[in-house]
């Protein structure tokens, strides 16, 4: 069996855009980011909100996830990582094939223990709306 | 725009299966290769189910390793583009395995076992109703075929189709008994002599026709010889004098797999075969990996020679070292390094190979030894 792989530039761009906090570490609209642990979820709740990525230094991102936070940090990798996508086509012989839809070269790791954050949420509310005007 | 970013779980989790990305480390220059738009580069991954994968270039193979890692990796994108520009990031699910890829030579063991049955036969072409008959109806295939199933790229599968001696008739592909083919070398080294034709000016068409005539070898198969053991240049012959002085002489050392020959009677005998023109080009040197000496002994007065070649041994190490000691108990460096260069990358892999599989012992005068590692054999 040949399964081809396309080449970035034999891919088409993707549809989606990185947040402009975090376009530079990616590259065609993905970034790595690396966990000491997994995120565990229960139950449905795809798509909501899990944590802040905060990058406002970039030597020193930060991830908050409910009253944990992570102090990372951002390190370039050894060797580019091709990030493989698999198609599978409509086509009726399942035929199977690739596409290297990006390079990677950075990452965002937290690999450190996650400190408790005692400051409330309600005073996070009450500054972020204005902040933050999503098109809703 | 912020510099905090919000991480969403992925909104789609039953897709999360169809879109499962892959990592796969690349040495630095592949990578710029495979950036480069007009590298022309080629990729595929090749195998049969159950193998294990090869990347393949169009000129190199690399073997496909797994890598576990502890951490979760997670790769995220932004919202659609259809959407305005957000402070949003989607996490993909965790990815515990990255591939790396490794320079490894091509699998190619499977295409003689492939190919086993369809050999050319002596005396099939032309009559066609004959073929028929005696044809008991063997499976073909055609490069296209081997291209799906042999762990190599195209320019190795094809070098390997080359150097196997694979003929491709009406775009099957048939290997070329050794006998025969050794048999059409000596009529063409006849040829040259009995028509006078200079080894630096050999017309193809004029050798093919001899062949033909003569010695009713079909156009088609002859060519194919000639490309194998020379090149083609403007209806001309450049004969590799080098190639087919081996080809004939391990033709003349092929039956003697279980006994042995005399090693002054054999070179005598390949150099008759050759002709006086050549007749120096014929060495034991051209010979390497494909045979054993024994040194004389009481019932042989002078040097012995056998064959054994070593594309019939294992491409797998530890088999190929087992098989090797099973012959021989005692190797000498030199002896032992010709049975290896062809399942080794280079002279580093086949040390390492040796220090791996063998132990190693040097005798007083500094003749260096290798024997079996009790436990591999």
């Amino acid at each position: 069996m040949i399964i081809p792989v396309r080449l970035p530039s034999q891919v088409p761009s993707p549809d989606h855009a990185l947040p402009p906090a975090v376009a530079s570490i990616g590259f065609n609209e993905l970034v790595l980011l690396e966990l000491q642990g997994s995120i565990e979820i229960e139950g449905d709740y795809a798509g909501e909100t899990i944590g802040m990525l905060d990058m406002s230094i970039e030597s020193k991102p930060t991830l908050r996830i409910g009253h944990h936070l992570l102090e990372g940090k951002l390190t370039g990798l050894p060797k580019p990582l091709a990030v493989l996508k698999s198609n599978k086509t409509a086509e009726p012989d399942n035929e199977v094939s690739f596409d290297i839809v990006s390079i990677i070269r950075k990452k965002i790791v937290f690999s450190k223990r996650p400190s408790p954050v005692m400051d409330n949420v309600a005073k996070d509310e009450l500054q972020e709306p204005s902040k933050r005007k999503r098109a809703a | 725009m912020s510099q905090v970013v919000s991480l969403h779980l992925n909104r789609t989790p039953s897709d999360v299966k169809g879109t499962k990305y892959r990592l796969l480390e690349l040495p630095t220059d592949f990578c710029k290769q495979i950036e480069d738009p007009n590298s022309g580069l080629k990729l595929c991954i090749k195998g049969r189910e159950g193998d294990d994968a090869v990347l393949c270039t169009e000129t190199k193979t690399y073997a496909l390793r797994s890598v576990n890692i502890s951490n979760a990796l997670i790769l995220a994108n932004g919202a659609s583009r259809a959407e305005e520009a957000t402070d949003d990031l989607f996490l993909g699910s965790d990815i515990h395995e990255i591939m790396e890829i490794v320079p490894t030579i091509p699998r190619i063991a499977r295409l003689l076992g492939m190919l086993r049955g369809s050999e050319y036969g002596e005396d099939e072409p032309g009559s066609d109703t004959e073929m028929q008959v005696d044809d008991e109806p063997t499976r073909r295939y055609t490069r296209q075929d081997l291209a799906q199933v042999i762990q190599a790229s195209d320019e190795e599968l094809a070098k390997a189709i080359k150097q196997n001696h694979i003929l491709e008739l009406d775009g099957y592909l048939r290997p070329l008994p050794m006998h025969h083919l050794s048999k059409i070398l000596v009529y063409i080294f006849t040829s040259l002599i009995s028509h006078g034709i200079s080894r630096k000016d050999i017309s193809v068409e004029q050798l093919t026709a001899i062949l033909k005539d003569e010695h009713e070898v079909p156009v088609s198969v002859s060519r194919q010889v000639l490309e194998w053991f020379g090149d083609i240049e403007d209806s001309k012959w450049k004969m590799n004098e080098k190639a087919s002085v081996q080809q004939v002489g391990l033709g003349l050392l092929r039956p003697y797999s279980h006994l042995k020959v005399k090693e002054v009677e054999l070179l005598a005998s390949w150099r008759d075969a050759v002709g006086d023109v050549f007749a120096d080009q014929a060495d034991l040197k051209l010979l390497r990996g494909n045979f054993l000496l024994y040194p004389a002994d009481g019932a042989n007065t002078s040097q012995t020679i056998s064959y054994f070649p070593r594309s019939k041994l294992s491409t797998d190490p530890l088999t190929r070292f087992s098989e090797l000691f099973l012959t021989r108990v005692k190797w000498k460096e030199e002896d032992i390094v010709a049975f290896l260069e062809d399942i080794a990358v280079d002279k580093k892999e086949c040390d390492r190979l040796l220090m791996k599989f063998a132990r190693r012992s040097a005798e007083r005068d500094g003749t260096v030894y290798y024997t079996a590692r009790s436990g591999h054999v």
